[in-house]
């Protein structure tokens, strides 16, 4: 290719290799603003797919990371993989307790937890067996507070799964 | 498939499925291959005879995007943007050094350095899906960190930078490799320790690594250090009036030290940088060159650049490193140099969110001082160019010229992609918890 026509080609090409350095750029604009709305609509679509309830996780020291889990009925907390929430670097036992959520309570069960205690409210008081936590208990397990609120079903739910009651073991009934 | 698993009806799993799976990349991905593929067979064509290296890349590069994140897909579930992104950065490397000059020599060698490159990259991947942050083995680092940043002293060049350090043929930037391993080390030290007198350590080495630098007169990246050391012991602990107190120290100390610096043995540069950048076209310093050429590169490509190949950025000196931008905005044009910079923000913005979606504290700051490192450099490089800032003399992350800024760079991006596999990974668990009643976990 002569020189000349080289500048030609190269002119030329000026236009469609900016519009594709902008198409990139602006793709992944679009793209990361997508996948922001996702992550907040993931949050709702977690309450048709068995979420009931917004677990909240601080490090007791406040100066850790706090977390949000979305829970569902039942299951046990501990920081393990054998647990069903996981909660890890905060001095859980792998399987530390486990609980159930009925009537908008939560109900805890030690498992291998020996170190569970009331703060705020209800500070001071004796833990016998089971314990009952109502939305905004905060209960400090390990070095983390943990504290629940229970979602709000959407009024017209078409998934069959929120129609379902699971045993503490994790069976339907 | 799973998600028909998940619910059998179908609404349901298609909805799922928008919910778990995230933006198709597809577009992205043929967009970024097709522009490394366009421009390289363009620059094929630049010397009149066809140049068969340019050819090769010019399939090589677009093949090796491709594969390259099949094979990472295969194994972690990577943010894909962030990593299209990223060698879409790299390959702007090989194009823009091809196109500037007229030797093959330089592309030729940064295409190699993409190799090795890309092995940093999967390093950088394994290093938060490893480590937790608790492991001893990161802080008995610390002083063979400190020692590999003194090697220049025992290697020095023949130049006058005392920063790098040759061996044979072959010469490296220890502050470049180890900005990753700063920002592993701070991450462990200010995500596991809860007390001052724990920090202490963590500061000390990194104060120490900011001293060797002073003394090599590699200030911009003793800038670019410090300014992360700060940012992270900030969002590490939350001690933000002392990291104010300490910024503000640390200012009036450099006001003090470039106001005597003409007085200061090996460092009377700093006065001259900054009355050039103050006033570049007076012509009182015949440094002033490179700004003045580099300004008039920047201006010179218009809104849609010279055309590839057809710019005289080689005029400007250094323009593979430190004035990589003037030949962007050259070559280019300023709408593509302001959309390298939205995807330097971009960049910045995932791994922010990456940061924020961790689960745990190590790899919350382990992504967030990746991200702060590469746009701060990014803006300090940028602003250095267009003579916003006086020129520090660090590079372009994945851009410019030179194989340590790479490969630091790629350590970097792969720590953040590790941090954002695990994020996905979590992200499924909780998920497949939440409607099989039982948890998975990793």
């Amino acid at each position: 290719m002569s020189p000349e026509t080289y500048e030609k080609a190269a002119v030329l090409m000026r236009y469609p290799l900016a519009v594709a350095g902008l198409f990139i750029a602006l793709r992944a604009l679009y793209m990361t603003v997508k996948d922001g709305y996702r992550a907040g609509k993931l949050r709702q679509g977690e309450l048709r797919y068995g979420a009931v309830a917004m677990l909240t996780v601080v490090p007791a020291d406040k100066r850790g990371k706090a977390q949000k889990l979305p829970v569902g009925r039942n299951g046990c907390i501990g920081s393990s993989t054998r647990s069903d929430v996981r909660i890890k670097g905060m001095g859980l036992k792998s399987r530390h307790f486990d609980y159930e959520i009925r009537s908008s309570q939560m109900h805890i069960s030690p498992v291998a937890a020996d170190d569970l205690s009331l703060l705020g409210k209800r500070a001071g008081e004796e833990i016998r067996g089971t314990l009952v936590l109502s939305p905004g208990d905060k209960l400090l397990a390990g070095k983390a507070v943990i504290s629940f609120q229970m979602l709000k079903l959407p009024k017209s739910s078409t998934s069959p799964m929120n129609s379902k009651v699971y045993s503490a073991k994790g069976k339907r009934e | 498939m799973i998600f028909s698993r998940l619910s059998k009806n179908r609404k349901e799993a298609e909805g799922l499925r928008r919910l778990l799976v995230r933006t198709d990349e597809r577009p992205l991905e043929y967009a970024v291959m097709g522009f490394q593929a366009a421009c390289l067979i363009l620059l094929s064509l630049k010397d009149g005879a066809l140049d068969t290296f340019t050819l090769a890349m010019a399939f090589a590069l677009p093949i090796g995007t491709f594969l390259g994140l099949k094979l990472i897909a295969r194994f972690w579930p990577v943010d894909r943007q962030m990593y299209l992104l990223t060698m879409f950065l790299c390959s702007l490397s090989v194009i823009l050094l091809r196109a500037v000059f007229k030797s093959t020599a330089k592309a030729e060698t940064q295409a190699l350095y993409l190799l090795p490159g890309f092995a940093a990259l999967l390093i950088g991947i394994a290093v938060p899906r490893l480590f937790t942050g608790r492991e001893v083995i990161i802080k008995l680092a610390m002083p063979l960190f400190a020692a590999l940043m003194l090697l220049p002293f025992g290697f020095t060049t023949s130049s006058a930078a005392r920063s790098w350090v040759r061996l044979g043929s072959m010469q490296f930037q220890p502050s470049e490799l180890l900005k990753p391993a700063l920002v592993l080390v701070l991450a462990s030290g200010f995500s596991w320790e809860r007390k001052l007198k724990g920090w202490i350590a963590y500061m000390i080495f990194g104060a120490s690594l900011c001293a060797i630098l002073l003394v090599q007169r590699d200030l911009g990246a003793m800038l670019l250090y410090f300014m992360l050391i700060m940012a992270m012991f900030t969002a590490g602990t939350g001690k933000w009036r002392l990291s104010l107190l300490a910024i503000l120290i640390a200012a009036g100390l450099g006001v003090l030290f470039v106001s005597v610096s003409d007085r200061v043995e090996g460092f009377g540069y700093i006065a001259t940088r900054i009355d050039i950048w103050k006033s570049p076209f007076s012509g009182k310093h015949e440094e002033s060159r490179q700004i003045v050429q580099g300004l008039m590169s920047v201006s010179s490509g218009g809104l849609f650049g010279a055309g590839l190949g057809l710019s005289y950025a080689r005029k400007v000196a250094v323009v593979g490193s430190d004035y990589i931008f003037a030949a962007v905005c050259e070559e280019f044009g300023m709408l593509f140099a302001l959309a390298v910079i939205l995807i330097y923000a971009l960049l910045a913005v995932l791994g922010m969110r990456q940061a924020m979606n961790a689960r745990s504290r190590f790899h919350a700051l382990l992504a967030f001082g990746c991200a702060f490192e590469i746009f701060s450099q990014m803006l300090l490089i940028v602003s250095g160019n267009l003579n916003i800032l006086p020129l520090t003399g660090v590079t372009l992350p994945f851009v410019s010229e030179g194989g340590s800024s790479l490969m630091g760079s790629m350590l970097m991006m792969g720590m953040m992609l590790g941090v954002s596999s695990i994020n996905a990974q979590d992200e499924y668990d909780d998920l497949m918890r939440l409607t099989s009643g039982r948890g998975r976990g990793r």
